[in-house]
């Protein structure tokens, strides 16, 4: 076995080493600009007035525990959630906060998407190591990449792991789009499957566009793949069943709402279903663009942003697919994470709103063996910075492997054959 | 193409390699050539066939029979019905079951009145009524039962509940309840239509605008003459062109609240300008304004 450098060595190795899966997929909410911590799961009813906000707090349904009351449907779930309020790290713009967030490492020198010098993402580690059935792919993305002002960011790729191990984009088909500016690009394989049109039957029309889309400058490895993906789709693959929501049950689509966030969740729902180990939704616009549009970079008009339009739909969204996956015995073995870039300064700016704040903020967790009903750190009481439970999204990183059965001292090989370590943080006791 | 190779060579090493990783699968040729995969479970083994296997029939499922190594076994979205549930009884190492989205009802309930170590049962979207309630009751291991979208009671729960104190039963959401629900927040407009204000031209310079929160505005030009419409531009206020509306047309325009909107005649003679609000707008240029002859 000398000089064996199979990937799929690693993945037996990983296995070999007795760690009991207990999720088998994990689903990623990512609300891309950085959410405030201070008006979803960090309110401060009691802080300075200098910073305390408009709104106010509501009980949960777990004794102690207290949300933005702009969340009512989401503190129903509040025993199933695992909320971390001391998370901190030193990235205070969007790419270099989603990039450590995503991929658990410090940007060192230039980011460029798509480079094969960065850090592969969280659900691209993840896909590495939990082998997808036949004909799915290992993680997917929806329904859009992260744009900051029109350039695409670093971090949410396959990284020094390759191409094979891009997460696959795909557009929700359905749902009232976000406002704002959402981009797409022709390098990325968006999966418009035209299911009604039939023409994702027609094998070779389909080719035709990828090619057309992926062009002459593309590797040929990659072309490959997505070739091979395509013929997959055409095949029967479950993806293509799971992709077509029209499939599922009216009611359980007005369940999750009629807005492309509220499908996204359902298209996680019935991914995950069909066997994709890991997907990862974007609950945002996809472009900040300036912070106009529904997204969480809310420097100017926080209040009133926050509770018209990014909220409510939040809250709905993510209830509903909580309440999905229980009422299907999916939690269990599925693990849920709420992440984002950074919080919001504890200070209300001239145009009433709060800037970039990674001192201290909020995630959480749900599902796959962690324990609901519980808080873990704190925040001092203007929101600052962490009073107890210091962690780092490399701790994150640990926590999310640990769930998915995944020893966190792994190594992963480059393109090169270089191992790495894949993660430098621990678990939280959060199971 | 020289990847291709360099794959293949990899496939063959693979190959030859493989029956030292997946010894345990060769162990079980039986429910492997039914369709099975099957992983190590702490003392015994897992048996999934939801994900490999849709088509597993009630003959299929007999490759199962007798196997008290069997900790876990997921039938989810497979094609066995009642008679399938026979080949279960015997099955007594079962803690985790999985007969979700399958054809069975209450005449195979009966098969599982024996597993008395099963703790996990999804029965969701089943036929199963009331009529099954005996024999779940017979399952004193069971902590956690799924019975969304089954035709049990609210009522017939409640007494599982009582002769199973320890038992958590899962009954999800009334759908029909929700999509009525939403169907009637959906005529409801969700945000109210406003009239913005026409400031007619005039010796004040129109504000500049302010970036806020993203809105929709819907100008309506009544005039009999085409206009133009320019955006007043953020610090220092040039104008910005942005459509010409044809007499009597309707624009849409995306724009951010607190943003001026100058209308112009076709000779970009200013007639007069709107400030966007939060809420989606419509925007009515007047059909003659003050410095026109009537």
């Amino acid at each position: 076995m000398t000089g064996l450098t199979l990937p799929t060595f690693f993945k037996m190795q990983a296995q070999a080493a007795g760690v009991a899966t207990k999720a088998r997929s994990c689903i990623v909410l990512y609300t891309w600009g950085g959410m405030s911590h201070l008006e979803s799961f960090d309110p401060k009813p009691e802080g300075p007035s200098a910073t305390r906000g408009e709104f106010g707090a509501i009980p949960t349904a777990t004794p102690g525990m207290q949300f933005c009351e702009h969340l009512p449907l989401l503190a129903k779930h509040s025993e199933k959630l695992a909320v971390v309020r001391s998370v901190h790290h030193g990235q205070g713009g969007h790419q270099g906060g989603m990039y450590v967030t995503l991929t658990g490492h410090n940007p060192e020198g230039g980011l460029k998407a798509k480079s094969r010098k960065s850090w592969p993402s969280l659900p691209a580690m993840i896909s590495r190591f939990h082998d997808p059935h036949a004909n799915t792919p290992g993680a997917v993305r929806l329904p859009y990449s992260m744009y900051d002002n029109g350039t695409l960011m670093a971090g949410e790729y396959g990284g020094w792991l390759g191409s094979d191990y891009d997460p696959i984009l795909m557009r929700t088909p359905g749902g009232e789009e976000y406002a704002g500016v959402t981009r797409y690009t022709d390098r990325e394989l968006n999966l418009k499957l035209h299911l009604d049109s039939g023409r994702l039957r027609d094998r070779r029309a389909l080719l035709e566009e990828l090619d057309h889309r992926l062009g002459k400058s593309q590797a040929y490895d990659q072309l490959d793949r997505f070739r091979q993906m395509a013929a997959d789709m055409l095949l029967g693959s479950p993806v293509r069943d799971a992709y077509d929501l029209e499939q599922e049950d009216p009611r359980v689509r007005a369940m999750y709402g009629d807005h492309i966030c509220g499908q996204s969740l359902l298209l996680s729902r019935r991914l995950i279903e069909a066997g994709v180990p890991v997907v990862q939704a974007l609950c945002s616009a996809g472009d900040l663009a300036g912070g106009g549009g529904d997204n969480w970079d809310t420097h100017r008009g926080h209040f009133a942003k926050m509770k018209d339009r990014l909220l409510p739909l939040f809250d709905h969204s993510v209830s509903a697919l909580l309440t999905d996956l229980e009422q299907r015995g999916l939690l269990d073995e599925t693990l849920v994470v709420f992440l984002t870039d950074f919080g919001r300064t504890p200070k209300i700016n001239n145009n009433g709103g709060r800037d970039h704040h990674p001192g201290v903020y909020s995630v959480a967790f749900a599902g796959g063996g962690i324990r609901g009903g519980q808080v873990y750190g704190a925040s001092d009481p203007s929101g600052t910075e962490p009073l107890s439970g210091a962690c780092s999204p490399a701790d994150l990183h640990a926590t999310v492997f640990k769930a998915m059965g995944i020893d966190h001292h792994s190594r992963l090989t480059d393109q090169q054959g270089r191992p790495f370590p894949i993660c430098e943080g621990e678990p939280l006791a959060l199971f | 193409m020289v990847l291709s190779i360099r794959r293949r060579i990899f496939q063959a090493l693979f190959l030859v390699l493989l029956p030292t990783f997946t010894a345990l699968a060769d162990d079980e040729p039986a429910i492997t050539k039914a369709g099975g995969k099957v992983t190590g479970l702490g003392g015994g083994i897992a048996v999934e066939f939801h994900l490999t296997a849709r088509d597993l029939s009630d003959v299929g499922l007999a490759c199962v029979a007798g196997r008290t190594d069997i900790i876990s076994l997921n039938l989810r979205d497979t094609k066995i019905t009642d008679a399938g549930l026979m080949h279960l009884t015997t099955l007594s190492g079962l803690k985790r079951l999985h007969l979700e989205r399958t054809a069975i009802s209450d005449d195979g309930i009966e098969h599982l009145a024996g597993l008395k170590n099963l703790e996990y049962l999804n029965l969701y979207s089943t036929k199963i009524t009331d009529a099954s309630l005996g024999y779940l009751k017979e399952l004193e291991s069971l902590i956690h039962l799924f019975i969304w979208e089954t035709d049990i009671s609210d009522d017939g729960a409640r007494r599982l509940q009582t002769a199973l104190p320890n038992l958590k039963i899962t009954g999800g959401v009334d759908l029909d309840k929700i999509a009525a629900e939403a169907a009637k927040k959906a005529k409801e407009p969700t945000e109210p239509m406003v009239d913005l204000e026409w400031h007619p031209a005039g010796p004040a310079e129109p504000p500049v605008s302010v970036t806020g929160t993203f809105t929709t505005v819907y100008f309506e030009n009544k005039r009999r003459a085409p206009v133009k419409l320019f955006w007043v531009q953020y610090g220092k206020g040039g104008l910005k062109f942005y459509a010409d509306i044809g007499a009597g047309k309707t624009l849409k325009r995306n724009t951010f609240s607190d943003a001026t909107w100058v209308i112009t005649d076709e000779n970009e003679q200013p007639l007069g300008y709107f400030r966007s609000v939060l809420n989606p707008s419509r925007a009515v240029i007047p059909e003659s304004s003050l410095n026109q002859a009537p």
